[in-house]
């Protein structure tokens, strides 16, 4: 059915079956088995795959030929993405190739392009994002970190939240307020910061999964050179907007749902004979909900990027799918635990550390795993801009 | 199959927009809605505008539309709220009518369907073939006799039943339970009609047959070729109710989007409050799902295997009655006072989506599993 889709400029069934040869082939064992188990991921089986992905040419493929990418369309990023999620690859970190390249080879100068694309296309620069405060999260025009002009540095004080691998990061990509005066959407700059700068700390904040996903960090007095802006000063508002509209693009992360989906239906298989019939019967006939919400999502997901492909952009369509896709995983993970019964529980983050998660014959481990999803599950209607936000994104765009 | 060229689909659309816009004028409607209701008011028009031959080859004189076109003219005409038997004649029964045993009796039956001279629907068939009344098998059995055949046996709240010239009686046979569908004209069949109003001012009935004889002569199609025209049929049936649903909530969407943004309470727009906005966002959310569900569906019955196609109908029949409950209730609830009134269409809209929610679950098969382990591959 999908060769039939209007728009489409490549083989789609031909190009899947090579991602997935390419996945099967390339992708370290370890990893893959980290991902299919819910095991907790180091830095390496992300950095490994992604510099597979680089060798074989996919790493930004769907940047711009002349910037080193090769000019995928939204579908083929989509089968590509969808792929490599279903057969178990770690997701891509976003806030290089995804985030911060985009916004140098769209605002940056040529020695910003020359310096930075290298690192984040071979993925030897691991970036981090500070964007959100303690006081500017969902409204993140409120955002305080100031940078003052001294000589030919920027000096910046304040202190970034969320900043999500920080602590496994080279650089961070900034957003500063350089002016108090006007709107405040006005005054805000793009800053590049190397995170070895002195004056600049990573506070880790542990997550309610138990996990060290996430930190804050400090600037005190740190000291910027001038030529890391990007674009011109102010320009941060314009800049942040370009990002989280690419941000949200694939939000609705179907591969992923529909890996996951297998993963509770053995999970259920295994339990639901344990339960008393009413039980089971509620379950069945949540499970068969659940997937045909999916089943509607892959198809939404599709429809969006066709629309997308005929130059149609209701302004909309990210926030509907971040909505939908989030509270559809936040169903899928509640589901999971109902459907491991007595261990639906059972959670010590030790657990995911090493050893079989999922597949384990062990149900208090393998519940290590399911409520991993699960209680990780909670950020994703958070973080992105809130459903709330996409909520008042989506009924302010209908109603205007 | 391919789908209709644009200009082909465009110029259908327009076509059937001033068709609801010059027949189905709500308050027109509204007095049309008292008994005794004329279900073939418009039926000549909708065989002159080429409505009833959208679904069939252009060799037995059809348009040549896909199960996508089909979709995309109901969800068109699903605006008007119609009262002629559109989807149950020409989508439903005409399948089977074209599917028949005798190719010259095909071509001349769906060339009476197209014409407006004859209505046929189909009664029985729905899948698992069980139904109604407490202490009443109701599956309809043919029965081997020296003329023929005896038919005994209920089928329930049949769409148009009593209004139609002609059924597609869709049975088990009684030695060996396969599927066999005879085309029967009503009035000569014996059978006893119940005939009763839907909450849409939509017709339905009940068909009782008391071993009733039935000539060799009508029999239509037997065994595999009966069970899979039947299946068949029922896939294009929740196909076009879902597309009819998804043109039902765009209208409503339409409606309380504008009321929302209109309607001033406390001195402001009731639209400025973030709680009906968060409501009217969800409405929209779950709306695009079905609409997406339903498109896919429409695809899939184009060129997917079979397992695919009823995988397809599960997810839609949870998805857009789902969808069709909550916008159609939330219409009304957001619209206050006048969302209760008969006068206003939002809640002739909310009462047509509750229809066809149950048409769509009487149509998908009863036996449906999702894809099992491994196979969610299907689904992209």
């Amino acid at each position: 059915m999908s060769s039939a889709n209007p728009g489409i400029d490549f083989d789609e069934e031909a190009f899947r079956a090579e991602v997935r040869a390419f996945v099967a082939s390339d992708l370290d064992p370890e990893t893959r088995k980290k991902v299919e188990n819910a095991i907790y991921l180091e830095k390496h089986d992300f950095v490994n795959w992604q510099q597979a992905l680089a060798r074989k040419g996919w790493f930004g493929a769907w940047w711009p030929k002349e910037h080193g990418g090769q000019d995928w369309s939204l579908a083929q990023e989509h089968a590509f993405l969808q792929e490599c999620a279903l057969n178990a690859a770690p997701m891509l970190i976003p806030y290089g190739v995804n985030m911060v390249g985009p916004v140098i080879y769209t605002f940056g100068n040529e020695e910003q392009k020359k310096k930075y694309i290298p690192g984040i296309l071979d993925n030897t620069t691991w970036w981090c994002q500070g964007y959100s405060e303690p006081n500017a999260g969902s409204d993140l025009a409120g955002l305080t970190t100031s940078a003052v002009l001294d000589g030919d540095h920027y000096v910046v004080n304040g202190t970034k939240m969320w900043t999500t691998e920080a602590h496994w990061a080279d650089m961070m990509h900034c957003l500063v307020r350089t002016d108090k005066s006007g709107k405040k959407q006005q005054g805000i700059t793009f800053l590049l910061i190397d995170m070895k700068t002195p004056g600049l700390t990573v506070e880790p904040i542990v997550t309610l999964d138990g996990v060290h996903h996430t930190n804050q960090t400090f600037f005190d007095n740190v000291r910027v050179p001038i030529e890391n802006v990007v674009g011109q000063p102010g320009d941060g508002w314009k800049i942040a907007k370009f990002l989280l509209s690419r941000e949200r693009g694939f939000i609705a992360d179907t591969g992923n749902k529909l890996r996951m989906i297998g993963q509770i239906e053995r999970a259920a298989m295994r339990y639901l004979h344990h339960m008393p019939p009413i039980e089971q019967i509620k379950l069945r006939a949540r499970y068969n909900e659940l997937s045909a919400w999916l089943t509607a999502l892959v198809a939404l997901e599709r429809d969006n990027i066709h629309e997308l492909l005929a130059g149609r952009d209701d302004g909309i369509s990210a926030s509907v799918l971040k909505v939908r896709g989030t509270e559809l995983l936040q169903a899928m993970t509640e589901f999971w635990r109902d459907a491991m019964g007595p261990y639906g529980a059972c959670y010590d983050a030790e657990n995911r550390q090493s050893g079989l998660g999922l597949s384990s014959t062990e149900p208090w481990i393998q519940a290590a795993g399911v409520n991993y999803n699960y209680l990780y599950g909670r950020c994703w209607s958070i973080f992105g801009g809130s459903n709330e936000v996409q909520r008042n994104i989506i009924a302010g765009t209908l109603l205007r | 199959m391919t789908p209709l060229d644009s200009e082909t689909k465009s110029i259908i659309a327009d076509t059937l927009l001033r068709f609801v816009d010059e027949n189905y004028d709500a308050a027109k409607r509204r007095e049309r809605l008292k008994p005794p209701i004329d279900y073939r008011l418009n039926w000549s028009t909708l065989a002159e505008l080429g409505v009833l031959a959208m679904p069939f080859d252009e060799e037995l004189g059809g348009l040549g539309g896909c199960a996508t076109d089909t979709a995309d003219a109901v969800r068109v005409l699903a605006k008007g709220l119609v009262l002629e038997p559109v989807v149950e004649c020409a989508v439903v029964a005409g399948s089977i009518l074209a599917a028949g045993a005798d190719a010259d009796a095909s071509a001349a039956a769906v060339a009476e369907l197209i014409g407006g001279e004859k209505i046929t629907v189909k009664v029985g068939g729905r899948p698992g073939l069980l139904s109604g009344r407490p202490g009443d098998a109701g599956a309809l059995v043919a029965e081997k006799s020296d003329t023929g055949w005896l038919l005994h046996g209920t089928a329930r709240a049949v769409m148009y039943a009593a209004e139609a010239d002609e059924w597609l009686v869709i049975a088990h046979q009684s030695e060996s339970d396969a599927a066999i569908i005879f085309r029967l004209p009503c009035a000569e069949s014996g059978a006893e009609v119940q005939q009763f109003r839907l909450m849409d001012g939509q017709s339905a009935a009940d068909i009782c047959f008391h071993n009733v004889a039935v000539a060799a002569d009508k029999l239509w199609l037997i065994d595999d070729a009966a069970e899979a025209a039947n299946e068949r049929a029922n896939l294009k049936a929740v196909s076009a109710y879902c597309a009819d649903a998804v043109g039902c909530m765009a209208q409503l969407l339409e409606i309380t989007g504008t009321y929302l943004k209109t309607r001033v309470q406390f001195g402001v727009t009731i639209g400025s409050f973030q709680a009906l906005q968060h409501r009217f966002a969800d409405m929209h959310m779950v709306y695009l799902e079905a609409r997406a569900m339903s498109r896919s569906l429409a695809e899939c019955l184009d060129g997917g295997a079979l397992s695919e196609q009823r995988w397809r109908c599960f997810s839609a029949l949870t998805m857009v009655t789902a969808a069709g409950t909550k916008v159609g209730q939330e219409s009304i609830q957001m619209h206050g006072g006048m969302g209760v009134t008969d006068e206003l269409i939002v809640s002739h809209y909310n009462s047509r989506l509750l229809t066809l929610a149950r048409q769509i679950r009487n149509a998908v098969s009863h036996d449906i599993t999702p894809p099992p382990l491994m196979t969610a591959r299907r689904w992209i």
